[in-house]
């Protein structure tokens, strides 16, 4: 689908005024506000009652290139489209087919993600390359990070062992943050919704000198509480009253700064990425509590490449790049229940922090001969995690890895081969081999093939193999490493016609994944929980997207996953995983001036357990979004630096049903949002 | 336009297009669907917490589902069993909370009550141990908030009492009772509270530390607030309910069994504290069962079950069992039988029908324990000169030893070969005898087996039982998977066993024994041991 971003021009120097702009912003936010407070009173009077592959083509901008590989199943996600729609993170990825959130409370809630069957662990979350999920629980929370600070997402569904290591069973998810422009550019968004919602964001990206300089900040505060239909067993004994969701609350804060310079033959670059998190942790709805958790995490990456093809003079038709990255990761996490855990009768106090550092050295070499094009690359990791905690010893762990990976281009580059092989260890766990080989062929313009065949695994993490013993649960040292088998065959289908009218795509891809060792937490005594490693397991099904642009105007895409992950030995499917997801959207409009979006989400049954006698029945929802650019509308005073002033409308589960993505954890019924983003 | 005008469009937008926030009421309420399996009922959360027979009906039993609260009415002639009914929610009321279960049907919240009495955080109660008193009521256990709830068997609805509590005494302080209502006050309730102070000096815990006056309570001495209702009987015109009172596993405040008059000549059953008795410390820690039991000679007595204090992990026992002998017409402790660091199940004594071998399983081992009640047959046993309890270890002069099984000999029951380590699950067990008396069955948590035993009893009460030939393992039965990873997606966890009473196909169709299992769902399971 091509993405057209706007066409702004950033040549002028940057200022925001004080007068006029302000009033405006703070009419809408206020006028927000106003809502909410009507809603609260309205609330108050009630009190008396009970209760395939995706790939965008881009124009403008330059864009992250894809560290991918061919023939892989990856979308692109252009973030600045996503929040002209008023969307977070996992609405983005909510749409991308075989990608499962699940949502565990309202806006500023937990977010994990599910890749073609797979637990939240088997899909590490990258921010540019470096991971950044939880080195604690290997548990990427997506909902720590804001889309301001982000240009691109890419989601590889699939193997991704062969390219990140240790926990890529399912897929990956890389976040790629904003670079500098060559013109400098600022954008203030502002927002407000219910459950006394407000977030915000500042961003500016320049040229200082030889520097360039991206900064962003976002911020997301809600009081969160919500109503919500308690579930409902069938066999009997309850009922589904509206309850409010207590204790939802959240404090966000996300920065993120680059700076970046071009020496005579090499680039240089540091990343920053701060979170910071504060929210309330309700648990089940069952049993509401008062826990909250706090988490703080700095993320610094400090990399020097030569990305552009540097000529190698003895012989011409040799391109050759490197890069050497050094990225440090440090963790904090406190866990707080006053009520206490496990029956105690004090309060728990837990309190983690992990520090990871990584060095990285990968070089690449493009060779042409034997008829085509070829990229023989090499890459060299080490990883030490060392975690620190007032329940439990600290531990630490050191791992390495090398990759050596063939990129192979034939025919014009219709034919494209890529194996790879990834060793990787762990201290205390045994090497892991890793092959791979992707195989993508483009038999005319408009077919497209693909295969693919990959080995994965994940390593356990320290919470798993070190969770202190407190009678209730458990670690388990003697974890083994979750292994994986995977492969997968698509096509892809696009209109051979010239008519606008038949303008589209068809993609289809088939997936199976043998899954052995997958680690669970399970009920290993009468009254304890540990870790442990599953018998094997099968996740196939397939994946179905039809894009149709019969119109500049027009773009639907309609997305159809079915997924069968099934424990092989009783053949029942595995808890948390939707049967079925079919995901619709209609967007109208010139991107450049107004966008209306509507979607329908279809999510079929949630098994809650693996014996198939308990499960969460389907629903539907709905969301659907609004934005215009009002200057072009002459609905702002004159400002020189204004380029444009989008304001946006959204409303989710617009059905006002009762959603839950897992048992225990409702979400928020109809609710809404207003933004309006700026660009100078 | 003016830009004046353009504003208030803009300021007028944000509410007239954003409306009230929902509250996920429209459509269907979020519905988690249970299937039965091809031997078992499934019911919600993990572990249903009671199940027992109805009197007088061989056909059907009760099972408790643990959250939501209800009763169900079990079908034992069908495969799987089925319920009766789709038992009612318990009625809800607003609350601070986010729950606002009314169960005692005093037209406030239960947690709400609870916090305005000084009970803090928001609580619900959470069912235990079931006991039908009659066709229309049965008595269920909860604690969290502690009391017994009255349900009736034919739909699972509340069933009412009047509440009736004592004047001030000597034998009974209503500051203590503060759930309770004052003299003269009789109201109708669902449910009655088993939340007392019960203080004096040197109280020590399990761990033998000095136990804090809790809140409400007498501040001034050793003192403890009962918890953790464990179970109730009926023996003749008194209620008896056991508390274990539970500080943090393993440290508990001393066991007690409450009493109350339950006066049945009128309707609704009138009950109330008794007046000068209504609170019989026990002699070890962790009362968890009660057993009523007639002697030959026609005297009541009640049988307590002492689990001891154990492990939070079920992994060992810091104080030992004991089964105490209460004379439910003196309300006093007469006897009692020290059984050692067995950790003494919770589901209850089993008694062969010519009361003399009473079995009960274990809360930390693959194994049973056993005592012989007729060092229970003497008529005047307590009632003499000698110090109160009287232990009968064979130890007091004059006094039988009514020890069969216990710590230093228990009854070992077999191990699945391909079951979990012992050393990882650390069993419980469960047993019943047959109603004519000819085996008993004893379940295993981590094993998932049954064990059918058979049973010997010398003829003559006046001949001391062997525990060598007295139980005979006759076979094991595996009627679920162990605690295994392996064992994922199957059924397993299994807990209380019941034994239906009558000949297989003569006397009943169906299963011949059930039983609760825990994982993955809870259940009511049925398996067919001699029933073809």
């Amino acid at each position: 689908m091509p993405v057209l971003l706007r066409n702004s021009d950033r040549s002028r120097a940057l200022r925001v005024h004080a007068a006029g702009q302000p009033a405006r912003f703070f009419g809408v936010v206020a006028s927000t506000a106003a809502a909410c407070v009507l809603c609260a009173q309205a609330d108050a009077v009630r009190a008396d009652e009970l209760e395939g592959v995706e790939e965008m083509v881009v124009v403008g901008d330059e864009r992250a290139p894809m560290d991918v590989l061919a023939g892989a199943s990856t979308t692109r996600i252009d973030v600045d489209q996503g929040l002209l729609e008023g969307a977070r993170l996992d609405d983005l990825l909510a749409e991308v087919p075989g990608v499962q959130v699940r949502r565990l409370g309202g806006a500023g809630g937990s977010v994990e993600l599910s890749i073609r069957g797979s637990s939240p662990q088997q899909v590490p979350v990258f921010l540019d390359g470096i991971r950044i999920e939880s080195g604690l629980t290997s548990r990427g929370d997506l909902s720590t990070v804001c889309l301001d600070v982000l240009d691109e997402i890419q989601v590889t569904r699939g193997a991704g062992a062969a390219r990140a290591g240790s926990g890529g069973i399912g897929g990956l998810v890389n976040l790629v943050p904003r670079k500098a422009q060559a013109e400098p550019e600022t954008r203030v968004r502002i927002g407000g919704g219910h459950f006394g919602t407000v977030e915000g964001s500042v961003r500016h990206a320049r040229m200082l000198g030889p520097w360039s300089v991206n900064a962003a900040y976002c911020g997301l505060q809600t009081d969160g509480d919500f109503k919500f239909q308690r579930e409902r067993p069938s066999s009997g004994g309850g009922f589904s009253p509206i309850e409010r969701r207590r204790n939802n609350k959240a404090d966000r804060h996300t920065t993120l700064v680059r700076l970046g310079r071009d020496f005579e033959s090499a680039r240089l670059e540091l990343t920053q990425l701060f979170t910071h998190l504060d929210r309330g942790a309700p648990g089940l709805e069952t049993n509401q509590r008062r826990a909250d958790e706090r988490g703080a995490s700095l993320l610094s990456v400090l990399r020097l490449s030569n990305p552009d093809a540097v000529d190698d003079e003895s012989a011409p038709s040799h391109l050759w790049q490197w890069k050497a990255t050094l990225a440090h990761r440090f963790e904090e996490n406190r866990f707080r229940d006053p009520e206490g855990l496990g029956g105690s009768l004090f309060p728990s106090k837990i309190g983690t922090t992990l520090q990871s550092v990584t060095p990285r050295l990968s070089t690449t070499r493009i060779h042409t001969g034997f008829g085509g094009e070829h990229s023989f690359s090499l890459l060299v990791e080490g990883r030490f995690d060392h975690r620190a905690s007032n329940e439990a010893k600290s531990k630490s762990r050191w791992g390495g890895s090398a990759r050596v990976e063939v990129t192979s281009a034939w025919f014009d580059n219709r034919l494209r081969i890529s194996p790879s092989l990834r060793l990787e260890r762990f201290d205390g766990l045994d090497a892991e081999w890793i092959p791979a080989l992707f195989v993508e062929m483009d038999l005319t313009d408009w077919l497209r093939l693909k295969a693919s065949a990959s080995r994965s695994y994940r390593a356990p993490s320290f919470q798993e193999l070190y969770l202190p013993d407190k009678g209730f649960e458990r670690g388990n040292e003697d974890l083994r490493p979750e292994d994986a088998q995977n492969v997968e065959f698509g096509v892809r289908i696009s209109s051979p016609f010239e008519s606008d009218w038949l303008d589209g795509e068809i993609e289809f891809t088939y997936f199976l994944a043998e899954i052995d060792r997958s680690i669970v937490f399970q009920k290993v005594s009468p009254s304890t929980f540990a870790f442990v490693n599953l018998d094997a397991s099968t996740n196939r099904g397939h994946e179905l997207t039809v894009t149709w642009r019969p119109h500049d105007w027009i773009r639907i895409v309609a997305s159809r996953t079915v997924t069968e992950a099934r424990l092989d030995s009783n053949d029942e499917r595995l808890p948390g995983i939707a049967v079925s997801q079919t995901d619709g959207r209609i967007e109208l409009g010139p991107r450049d001036r107004f966008k209306l979006v509507g979607e329908v989400h279809y999510t079929g049954r949630l098994p809650n357990n693996t014996a198939g006698n308990d499960f969460l029945a389907s629903r539907v929802a709905y969301d659907a979004s609004a934005a215009v650019d009002l200057v072009p509308l002459s609905f702002t005073p004159t400002f020189p630096t204004l380029e444009s002033l989008w304001l946006t409308v959204r409303g989710r589960n617009l059905g006002n049903v009762a959603l839950r993505d897992t048992s225990g954890f409702p979400r928020p019924g109809r609710s809404g949002s207003i933004t309006l983003e700026g660009v100078f | 336009m003016p830009t004046r005008f353009n504003f208030l469009v803009t300021f007028l937008l944000g509410p007239a297009l954003l409306g009230c926030p929902g509250d996920a009421s429209d459509g269907q309420a979020p519905l988690r669907i249970l299937n039965s399996t091809a031997s078992c009922l499934t019911i919600a959360a993990k572990f249903p917490s009671g199940l027992a027979k109805i009197p007088g009906n061989d056909r059907e039993a009760v099972a408790i589902q643990f959250d939501p609260p209800a009763l169900f009415r079990v079908n034992l002639e069908t495969e799987p069993p089925t319920s009766a009914f789709v038992p009612p929610p318990l009625p809800e009321v607003l609350s601070t909370c986010s729950s606002g279960v009314d169960s005692d049907s005093d037209g406030i919240a239960d947690s709400d009550r609870s916090v305005a009495l000084g009970i803090p955080r928001c609580r619900k109660p959470q069912p235990g141990t079931v006991r039908p008193l009659d066709p229309t009521r049965a008595a269920v256990t909860t604690s969290d908030i502690e009391q017994v709830l009255f349900l009736d068997p034919r739909d699972g609805s509340l069933r009412h009492i009047q509440l009736d509590a004592p004047a001030a005494g000597p034998g009974f302080d209503p500051d203590d009772w503060f759930f309770w209502p004052l003299a003269g006050v009789t109201p109708y309730r669902t449910a009655f509270s088993t939340i007392t102070c019960v203080d004096g000096p040197g109280f020590v815990d399990s761990l033998g530390d000095p136990i804090l006056a809790p809140l409400r309570c007498d501040p001034l001495v050793n003192g403890f607030r009962t918890n953790l209702t464990a179970d109730v009987a009926v023996v003749g015109s008194r209620l008896f309910v056991a508390t274990s009172n539970l500080i943090q596993a393993p440290r508990y405040a001393p066991g007690t069994v409450l009493v109350f008059d339950y006066d049945t000549s009128i309707d609704p059953p009138r009950v109330g504290p008794h007046a000068t008795n209504a609170v019989i410390l026990t002699s070890a820690y962790n009362a968890t069962s009660l057993t009523p039991y007639q002697t030959p000679s026609g005297r009541d007595l009640l049988l307590v079950g002492l689990t001891g204090a154990i492990q939070g992990d079920g992994s060992a026992a810091v104080t030992p069992a004991a089964i105490d002998v209460v004379d439910t017409d003196t309300l006093t402790l007469i006897a009692t039988i020290p059984l050692g660091l067995t950790g003494l199940g919770f589901s209850g004594l089993a008694i062969d029908p010519s009361n003399r071998l009473a079995l009960a399983g274990s809360a930390l081992r693959r194994q049973l324990v056993g005592i012989d009640l007729a060092a229970l047959d003497d008529p005047t046993l307590g009632l003499g000169p000698q110090t109160l309890p009287i232990v009968l270890d064979g130890m007091t002069p004059g006094f039988p030893d009514a020890r069969v099984f216990s710590e230093s000999n228990p009854f070992a029951l077999p191990k699945r070969p391909d079951g979990p380590l012992d050393t990882v699950c650390f069993s419980q067990t469960s047993v019943d005898i047959k109603d004519d008396g000819s085996f008993a069955l004893a379940s295993d948590r981590c094993d998932g087996t049954m064990t059918r035993l058979f049973i010997s009893l010398p003829a003559s009460r006046l001949t001391a039982i062997d525990p060598g030939t007295v139980l005979t393992v006759d076979r094991r039965i595996d009627v679920a998977a162990p605690l295994l990873p392996s064992s994922t997606g199957e059924t397993r966890d299994i807990g209380r066993v019941l034994i239906r009473d009558g000949t297989p196909t003569v006397d009943f169709q169906g299963p011949d024994v059930y039983y609760l299992a825990g994982e993955e769902a809870a259940s009511v399971c049925g398996v067919r041991i001699d029933a073809l």
